[in-house]
């Protein structure tokens, strides 16, 4: 009852966050821990999947609205928490592609903009952005006071977790798949002023050491977010809402207890943990996978539990009024009544 | 300065649902949205001693509504006399507000795009009549009126009886007072 958000919003909170938390990556990668040429142009092919993550997320939240046409209204206000959701996705987006047309130009031995500085300017203010993002997911459902089970402030910092986690599974995915760094740093005679001969050997090292990097950030962050989950599902039982306890108990030991338990926790985290402490192919393909399923259910399952906190009888009233009634709805609301006479 | 209010008896109020049927009616609403349902409580006691009481649910036109700041367009806002209403060709119908707002006040339809609420009939209460709940209802459960001027029927009501508002907690300081039956409070 009064649910309002679907799976266009589900998804998109999931998309959100993890390329945010992928943008958060590229930069703390391309920024902080190992600033090079090298770097730059291995992360190209992660800030372009984060960007296409961000597209798809945004796309999905226009197209589920009302009137999509009017969307640049968001801009306008000041203080309302989805607007600088769509600053901070823009700012974002916009970077993300300023760094990827960069690199692409400077690879290609056209540099538009001579100065790597930009480079890394682009990722850092991208990477900002995007963390602004993955944390603006939970603030946008923890803003809303009438909903009980998402007024939480645990539940951006759970949103925060699961997107770095589930941004550096993919990352890891992405790193060294385009723009096959080997390939493109060895033909030196045809970037003779632009690309220093790596070698390749140079370039895969980076890559395999980057991948790795990410893997263990990723076991960390998969802890951290059983951790936080948690305390998230512990705070609701303890709250004093029934509303939230109720939901709690749904998701704990209630209808939704095999998908909490059994998908969620053990397929989501428990599961991908453990294939990237063993490390191999399954650790390589089949973690970050289920880490990013994993991501997916808990948007859903939250988004799911929407429920506001009801007067007494209201549930009774707003059920009954349709119950049985929905034929004759329809009919009405197809004008079908209307016409007829 | 204005700021208006309502009042719901509780004792008067018999659930006849008249009010919902008028505004429907007045404000040509589809056949499944409603602003003020009219909500049962009930029965409650031990026979013969049973009581069944009717609550009308309403935009409670907060002072400090949850609606207002979380709407990312500004089509949702708020005037200086209280009432709080929706700009529909402004509307992008996201839906945060509806989430946002405790009370349920809010109704969105599919068709249309954008969001809908009752505005206290504010096309009425400008030329100075009465929202047209508050004049179908021929129990005068409901009472409407401005809360800052002290001689009005509503401020008159307010400082006379025990009233309740429905979340205050929730810090939105709701402008719909309801006078309980009974002087009961709520469950």
């Amino acid at each position: 009852m009064q649910q309002f958000w679907y799976w266009h919003i589900a998804t998109y909170l999931f998309l959100g966050g993890l390329g945010g938390g992928m943008m958060t990556f590229a930069f703390v990668l391309g920024v902080i821990v190992a600033p090079s040429l090298l770097t730059s142009s291995i992360l190209v092919f992660p800030v372009f999947v984060a960007f296409i993550c961000l597209g798809v997320g945004t796309f999905l939240l226009v197209f589920e609205l009302g009137q999509w046409k009017v969307f640049y209204r968001a801009f306008v206000t000041k203080t309302a928490v989805i607007k600088w959701g769509a600053v901070l996705l823009s700012i974002s987006m916009i970077f993300g592609v300023l760094f990827i047309f960069w690199e692409i130009t400077w690879l290609a031995g056209l540099p538009i903009i001579p100065y790597e500085g930009f480079a890394r300017a682009c990722l850092a203010i991208g990477g900002v952005a995007g963390a602004g993002v993955m944390v603006y997911t939970g603030v946008l459902l923890a803003s809303m006071k009438a909903r009980p089970f998402w007024n939480t402030p645990a539940l951006p910092v759970l949103f925060a977790v699961s997107a770095l986690s589930t941004g550096a599974a993919l990352m890891s995915v992405c790193v060294g798949v385009w723009p096959f760094p080997d390939a493109w740093l060895l033909n030196t005679t045809m970037y003779p002023t632009t690309v220093p001969a790596w070698g390749s050997g140079a370039a895969a090292l980076a890559c395999t050491e980057m991948t790795e990097w990410l893997h263990t950030a990723d076991a960390v962050l998969i802890v951290c977010e059983i951790l936080v989950l948690g305390l998230f599902v512990l705070l609701q039982f303890c709250a004093s809402n029934e509303t939230a306890k109720a939901h709690a108990n749904r998701w704990v030991r209630g209808s939704w207890a095999g998908i909490f338990w059994g998908l969620m926790v053990g397929c989501g985290l428990v599961l991908p943990l453990c294939l990237n402490l063993m490390g191999g192919v399954a650790g390589a393909i089949a973690s970050p996978i289920l880490a990013l399923a994993g991501g997916l259910l808990l948007r859903f399952m939250i988004v799911w539990s929407y429920q506001r906190r009801l007067m007494p009888s209201e549930y009774k009233y707003y059920t009954r009024e349709i119950q049985g009634h929905e034929p004759i709805m329809d009919y009405w609301k197809k004008d079908k009544y209307w016409e007829e006479i | 300065m204005t700021r208006y209010a309502m009042v719901m008896d509780q004792r008067r109020c018999i659930g006849c649902h008249s009010c919902t049927i008028a505004c429907r009616t007045w404000n040509e609403l589809p056949v499944d949205i409603v602003y003020n349902p009219v909500v049962s409580q009930g029965a409650t006691g031990i026979w013969p001693n049973v009581h069944l009481e009717f609550q009308p649910m309403i935009c409670m036109h907060c002072e400090h509504p949850a609606c207002v700041p979380a709407c990312p367009t500004g089509a949702s806002r708020q005037d200086d006399d209280g009432i709080v209403w929706v700009e529909p060709t402004q509307c992008m119908g996201c839906k945060v507000c509806a989430n946002a707002c405790p009370y349920g006040a809010r109704v969105y339809n599919e068709e249309e795009g954008f969001m809908r609420k009752c505005t206290f009939c504010k096309d009425r209460v400008r030329v100075g009549d009465q929202p047209i709940c508050v004049q179908t209802c021929h129990q005068k459960a409901r009472t409407f009126g401005d809360l800052d001027d002290p001689n009005s029927e509503v401020s008159q009501l307010v400082n006379q009886y025990y009233t309740e508002r429905v979340y205050p907690e929730l810090g939105t300081d709701p402008q719909i007072y309801y006078i309980p039956s009974r002087g009961r409070g709520r469950d």
